[in-house]
């Protein structure tokens, strides 16, 4: 009985095999077993593009001679010159991608790239598709473990690139912050080109809507453009962009402006501005944390906080304007609301002293039912005495 | 003569009884633990009328308990800090009894004791979660780490006490379940069979000597047990309104937070630093099983003695240990 069972078993085990070996058409990777991992995880792989479509060959059959055959249109390697139109031959063809749901004109855009300019004038030192997305793990963009994730984007352009961002950008990519930008956001993926200075405004305009619109409207527009003066990166930096601080006022407009000019007088009055509306809401936020912590019902103070916090954050790109009124005017609401809170906040600071006093009223009638019990506990030793 | 007069008599002819001379101030531990446990009762529904057992509302009907209801932050105050003070009364009233072998002839009630501190421990651990902020979370996440590592009855465990080998929105609602609609049940039957015993056996009295003419009453007794019980509340309410409870960040299921347990689980949290999961939880329960059998392994008093403080030193050295670490 045993040894028929076994004989099943072994059946079973060899009919799997034959099976799982049917469904492996493509030969290559027995001999070129190094590449199997990386290939399997591929994006290729599940979609079922084998070696033959870049390399060409005959995977049916294990003969090295027949499946590397010039006949079988072998082609081996690419040479980097030939990799984008390799990639486009697929890429670029809307039938083929139309079940993948993929655009179809990275080639295109690839071509108008820095990248791609250098590359048709002969010059294979620069990025190809392989570079960015590797030869056989190709995963899709979404992957983490992609080289194209957003989260390793910085790394994969740092491979040729040296100069890497060090500011808020990438301290908050760092973070996890998913919607912070990466290389690509403002130098674009596959049309990749570095901003010239009349662009710099609008590549970062892209997510700094309002701060780009103000600063449209500003004094400093017109001088700037007129002397090639780029916007936003002239005061901020490019790929060293700081927090922003207020601190920026003291050191950046002195770089263009006197001291003693009226336009620093500007920023330095922006940035008192900003400054006290900012301490004012700081110290209202602790003073409601405090209060909190202690139990003490700040819902009403929580909601107004946040409309102080909503002024003061509508004045930091309307500083961009430089429009001195209109920046007044949202950090004197910001802060108003905020002293409100927080002298309403301190006066709470009483609540603990009613509290206290309650206590205290309490531990009295506690005293006395003690005082009580223990002369009624006297009383009864001393009648059975 | 109506129910109420008869109870009345029944209690009058109770409290009339003469007590032992030896009932004296340790002896009131047990009785406090009963009013804390009145009182965690107490607190605990009126705090159910406003707390809401589901991952998108628990939070947020804690948060609004403290901060909006009318005096909820004192209820929620004395109900946590009511917990801590029980705990410690527990673990006072089972060492008084142990050292003083009063567990002797009374097998079965000491039994009846442990499984009721163990019930204590089970009200903290499934009270903790229901909070649902990054502490509790996190911490009730290290227990389910712990029990998922053992093996062939961890995930067994894990699926009665989770409902899942996550813990999530089910492991709340479970969680509420055992705290509020079982675990008080439990107690309050374990608490009745541990008095009815205590009534039926007597206090235990260490010699013959102390079997002298007594001149105390059980109403003796009764009354100057209040006087600890004003003053416990005294305390508890005075921690409520002094320190009250904080409450953290809203759980995040994504947001890692390392959390060292409360003093309670202490010694448990040091031994599972000490060795490795399975064997920690292994030994745990050795450690518990002992303490069940402490009557029969403790018949000699020296042994008894030597067995209590062993036992004591390895559990002040865990929590210093899980305390550090």
């Amino acid at each position: 009985m045993g040894a028929r069972l076994l004989g099943i078993l072994i059946l079973v085990l060899a009919l799997a095999e034959l099976t799982g070996g049917a469904q492996e058409q493509n030969s290559c990777l027995i001999c070129h077993s190094e590449i199997k991992v990386d290939y399997l995880e591929s994006i290729h792989a599940t979609s079922n593009v084998t070696c033959v479509a870049c390399h060409g060959g005959d995977p049916t059959t294990l003969d090295p001679r027949a499946t590397h055959a010039l006949e079988a249109f072998f082609r081996g390697t690419p040479q980097r010159a030939e990799i984008t139109e390799l990639c486009a031959s697929c890429h670029s063809d809307p039938v083929k991608m139309k079940p993948y749901g993929l655009r179809t004109d990275q080639y295109t855009e690839y071509q108008t790239s820095h990248h791609g300019k250098l590359l048709a004038r002969g010059d294979t030192r620069v990025a190809v598709c392989t570079d960015c997305h590797t030869a056989h793990r190709i995963l899709p963009a979404w992957e983490p473990r992609s080289t194209v994730h957003s989260d390793n984007i910085p790394s994969t352009c740092a491979r040729c690139h040296t100069q890497r961002d060090q500011g808020v950008h990438s301290a908050a990519l760092a973070k996890g912050n998913t919607k912070a930008p990466t290389c690509a956001t403002c130098h674009g993926a596959h049309g990749a080109a570095p901003p010239g200075v009349e662009n710099v405004s609008k590549v970062c305009g892209m997510c700094h809507i309002a701060e780009r619109t103000h600063f449209e409207s500003s004094p400093h527009k017109k001088p700037m453009d007129a002397q090639n003066i780029s916007e936003c990166a002239s005061c901020h930096g490019s790929h060293t962009i700081e927090p922003t601080d207020r601190k920026l006022f003291d050191r950046v407009c002195t770089s263009c402006h006197s001291a003693d000019s009226p336009e620093h007088l500007v920023g330095q009055k922006i940035k008192t501005l900003l400054l006290t509306a900012e301490e004012s809401l700081r110290e209202a936020t602790h003073l409601l944390e405090q209060a909190q912590q202690r139990a003490v019902d700040v819902s009403a103070y929580r909601s107004r906080l946040i409309e102080a916090r909503s002024y003061f954050l509508q004045a930091l790109p309307v500083q961009h304007s430089l429009d001195i009124p209109q920046v007044e005017e949202l950090t004197r609401r910001a802060k108003s609301i905020a002293d409100d809170v927080r002298s309403s906040l301190h006066s709470l600071q009483g609540v603990m002293a009613i509290r206290l006093l309650g206590l205290t009223l309490v531990w009295v009638f506690l005293l006395l039912l003690i005082i009580v019990i223990y002369l009624a506990l006297r009383e009864r030793r001393g009648e059975r005495l | 003569m109506s129910a109420f007069a008869r109870v009345r008599e029944l209690f009058s002819a109770e409290l009339r009884q003469i007590a032992p001379p030896s009932v004296g101030f340790w002896q009131i531990l047990g009785g406090l633990t009963l009013f804390l446990l009145f009182l965690e009762i107490t607190t605990g529904i009126l705090l159910m009328v406003y707390y809401r057992p589901s991952a998108d509302e628990a939070y947020e009907s804690v948060f609004y308990i403290i901060n909006d209801v009318q005096l909820g932050w004192l209820i929620h105050g004395i109900h946590r800090w009511g917990a801590q003070l029980l705990i410690l009364l527990v673990l006072a009233h089972l060492i008084r009894v142990y050292f003083a072998e009063a567990y002797r002839e009374r097998e079965l009630n000491w039994v009846i004791g442990v499984l009721l501190f163990l019930v204590v421990g089970a009200f903290a651990f499934t009270g903790r979660l229901l909070v649902w902020d990054q502490r509790a979370f996190w911490g009730t996440d290290a227990v389910r780490r712990v029990l998922a590592e053992i093996p062939i009855v961890g995930r067994a465990i894990l699926y009665f006490l989770w409902g899942s080998t996550e813990l999530d929105a089910n492991a709340l609602l479970r969680f509420y379940v055992f705290h509020v609609g079982l675990l008080p049940w439990v107690a309050i039957g374990l608490v009745m069979i541990h008095l009815y015993l205590v009534n039926r056996q007597g206090i235990f009295q260490r010699t013959e000597a102390q079997k002298q003419q007594s001149t105390q009453t059980y109403s003796d007794v009764v009354l100057r047990g209040l006087i600890f019980v004003v003053l416990s509340f005294g305390i508890v309410l005075t921690l409520a309104v002094i320190f009250p409870v904080e409450l953290g960040n809203r759980a995040d299921p994504l947001t890692y937070q390392s959390v060292k347990p409360p003093w309670y689980f202490l010694p448990a949290y040091g031994l599972l630093k000490l060795v490795p999961k399975a064997a920690g939880v292994a030994l745990a329960s050795v450690g518990v099983l002992v303490l069940f059998g402490a009557p029969w392994l403790g018949r000699n008093s020296w042994v008894a003695w030597g067995l209590g403080m062993l036992g004591i030193a390895a559990v002040a050295l865990l929590a210093a240990y899980g305390w550090r670490w």
